[in-house]
């Protein structure tokens, strides 16, 4: 059951590698179209072609909705073997029936189905044509199925920044951080183990991804049990965070059943945010990754480790809430004071009821 | 000035690459071959292939060795663009020595005839244009894992292609943290993005005793780097000779960084090592993570660095079984609290001889 946001995301995905196979088709049916030029001389190309297009076109279909996850918790080489032959198995039932309308709508009454079958067999599927195309089809379908692996792993709009070299030079961005963490952690994994924990951890940033992706949030990293969501810093995105706290818990209650079934905890959360500059590029040469420095990520984690001690779950600090009037809906109420690096004087820090 | 080790793990992922290059050649190979079938009955297919296998591995090469970092500055797509072209000129110059190499050692017709003849030819025929377009293919094909590779980390890539953290797993690991000292006052000493440039700089010294030592870099958080092994013996070895390594590093690279930026970065590391739980999260940012209170430990032990004014602690967990090697010496310097241990558990501090 996935969302619909998730859902328009790999859609968008999909139309982005839909390009790419539209992109590598065109050269791969040239040559095909050429190679076989002396075969197809005596029948019709366009026609020929269409139906290659339109195969294709199901094939590619099918791959990328029903069997993305379809072998979701199998090594990537083998669920590519996998889906593999099911396309393959799907590519000879679509050329059947494509021959059949053919034969159907072609029919002058000289050959009988069979006959025509045969000849198809005999000078379509044995042809070399045919192998490069399939030869080519595996080829394409193991880069759609690498590429959505790896934009998940780059994240949203992350390949894109990397690809525009938009922090090819450091620079410096006035975002707002988002620290949200998993309320007692340390007693949940004593008491349903470690591998079920892991389990259970896995479900709950799954289950936040859609929050997440309806407000815009950029999943910046996952640093153990916690996860830290940013966004640049404007009024909007800041309606845009409380937001993402209101649905968020909204998604943990309404899942609280299945949390309860499957693990016996219905897990909450808490979170701290601040907005301020960071310096944001590449680092590392083996393993590169794009990071974010500067103390306004550790006044954050310092602002989430003070739900704890303030017993509130949700806590702002005072560079977040100023110059912002907080949306209907929510209440900033004033519980503290806290100390941040490189100021004189100690900053308020707010917590954020939801009404 | 690279590394030979970061040579050698280069060499490793070009190794991989030219796999991959070699089976798109035959493929693409084939198919002008079958397409200029005709075209070519005059001529002899053996020579023809082969030469442009030559050149399209000359090619290949020069893109892989030497252009990789040539436009490391620019936006990707710049830096593609210019590497398709420089190797667009590249081939053309290959083409002609070639040419001129067939002419004198085997044409008996003219230069000139015989240059007007590879134009029509060659130059202008569909398998040129479709060659040139296969490679234009596989370069960006080239770029894009050599950058992709670099997202995931040595064998992180293959990892993620066998599978290996589909399903969580229980792992015994060694961390490091590693943490520069008074990140915050260099910080308001430098300036941001100056200091950015440091940590960029900091990082990239301390990958090649990471590699010498066949360490894991998991994350960056922040200003900290931490680094992971599987918790062997011979791990725990390598362990003690990274931090001696990069210590020593930096030392010789103290000219480099005080010229830069006028100060000398030195880090201070926490050491630990037990049982995590591994696997990989999330849905649309998906990665390997490491969970459970080792982690935590270890980011308080390297806390305790600052606390007890050593550069390098480490827990009673990482010296348990383990004889200290020659030329490190290990001291008892505190207790700290672990979670869910009654007990309080020993920290010492490690000294090089």
């Amino acid at each position: 059951m996935i969302s619909r946001r998730v859902l328009w995301y790999r859609l968008y995905l999909v139309l982005n590698i839909a390009i790419i196979w539209v992109l590598f088709s065109i050269l791969f049916l040239y040559n095909i179209v050429e190679v076989d030029k002396d075969v197809l001389a005596r029948r019709r190309l366009s026609f020929f072609s269409l139906a290659f297009a339109m195969m294709g076109i199901i094939v590619a279909g099918a791959e990328a909705f029903f069997l993305k996850d379809m072998f979701r918790k199998l090594p990537i080489w083998l669920s590519t073997i996998l889906r593999m032959t099911l396309t393959f198995f799907l590519f000879l039932i679509v050329s059947v029936i494509v021959v059949f309308a053919y034969w159907i709508f072609r029919h002058d009454g000289g050959l009988s189905f069979i006959e025509f079958e045969k000849e198809f067999v005999q000078n379509i599927l044995l042809t070399p044509s045919f192998l490069m195309l399939m030869v080519d089809m595996g080829f394409l379908a193991f880069l759609s199925i690498l590429i959505l692996e790896i934009s998940d792993k780059y994240g949203p709009g992350g390949l894109r920044n990397l690809i525009r070299g938009r922090y090819n030079k450091p620079r410096k961005e006035n975002r707002i951080f988002l620290f949200l963490d998993i309320n007692d952690s340390t007693t949940i994994a004593e008491k349903i183990g470690h591998e079920k924990y892991f389990n259970m951890l896995h479900d709950f940033f799954a289950d936040i991804t859609d929050p997440i992706i309806s407000n815009s949030g950029h999943i910046y990293q996952y640093v153990g049990d916690e996860v830290v969501i940013c966004w640049q810093n404007t009024p909007r995105n800041k309606v845009r965070c409380l937001r993402f706290i209101r649905q968020a818990v909204e998604v943990f209650k309404r899942k609280q059943d299945y949390y309860m079934k499957e693990y016996g905890v219905s897990p909450t959360f808490k979170a701290g945010i601040h907005a301020g500059d960071v310096t944001v590029g590449y680092v590392g040469i083996i393993k590169k990754d794009l990071v974010f420095s500067g103390d306004t990520l550790n006044t954050t984690a310092r602002i989430r480790s003070k739900c704890h001690e303030l017993k509130h779950p949700y806590i702002a600090s005072i560079d977040f809430v100023k110059d912002f009037r907080i949306p209907r809906g929510f209440q900033a109420n004033e519980i503290g004071e806290m100390e941040f690096k490189g100021r004189v004087e100690k900053s308020k820090v707010y917590s954020l009821e939801l009404i | 000035m690279a590394s030979r080790r970061i040579l050698r793990y280069r060499l490793l992922i070009l190794a991989n690459i030219s796999i991959i290059w070699v089976v798109f050649a035959f493929l693409f190979l084939y198919n002008i071959i079958l397409i200029n079938k005709d075209d070519m009955k005059g001529h002899s297919l053996i020579i023809f292939s082969l030469a442009f296998a030559i050149i399209g591995f000359i090619v290949s090469a020069a893109l892989v060795f030497y252009l990789k970092n040539a436009f490391r500055h620019y936006p990707l797509w710049i830096s593609i663009l210019l590497k398709m072209l420089l190797a667009f000129g590249l081939f053309l110059l290959i083409a002609f020595v070639m040419l001129a190499g067939y002419y004198a050692f085997g044409q008996p017709e003219s230069l000139n005839d015989f240059a007007d003849i590879f134009y029509r030819e060659v130059f202008l025929s569909k398998a040129f244009m479709i060659f040139m377009f296969d490679l234009g293919i596989m370069t960006l094909l080239t770029i894009v894992i050599l950058e992709v590779v670099d997202k995931y980390g040595p064998g992180g890539f293959w990892g993620m292609m066998r599978g290996k953290y589909v399903n969580p797993r229980i792992e015994n690991r060694i961390f490091i943290f590693v943490d520069i000292n008074n990140a915050t006052t260099i910080a308001e000493k430098l300036g941001h993005t100056k200091y950015f440039r440091l940590l960029r700089d900091f990082f990239a010294e301390i990958t090649i005793p990471i590699l010498a030592n066949g360490g894991e870099i998991y994350q960056y958080v922040g200003d900290e780097v931490v680094l992971s092994w599987k918790n062997t013996p011979l791990n725990k070895q390598r362990c003690f000779k990274f931090l001696r390594q990069s210590f020593f590093l930096l030392k010789r690279r103290e000219p480099k960084f005080m010229k830069r930026y006028g100060i000398c970065p030195t880090f201070k590391a926490g050491i630990h090592s037990g049982e995590v739980t591994a696997g990989v999260i999330g849905v649309i940012k998906k990665d390997l993570v490491y969970s459970g209170d080792t982690l935590n430990t270890t980011a308080r032990i390297r806390s305790k660095c600052h606390e007890l004014e050593e550069s390098f602690v480490v827990s009673g967990d990482f010296l348990h079984d383990f004889s200290t090697p020659f030329a490190y010496r290990v001291n008892e310097i505190g207790e700290m609290e672990f979670k869910g241990r009654s007990e309080k558990e020993k920290l010492y501090s490690i000294i090089f001889e």
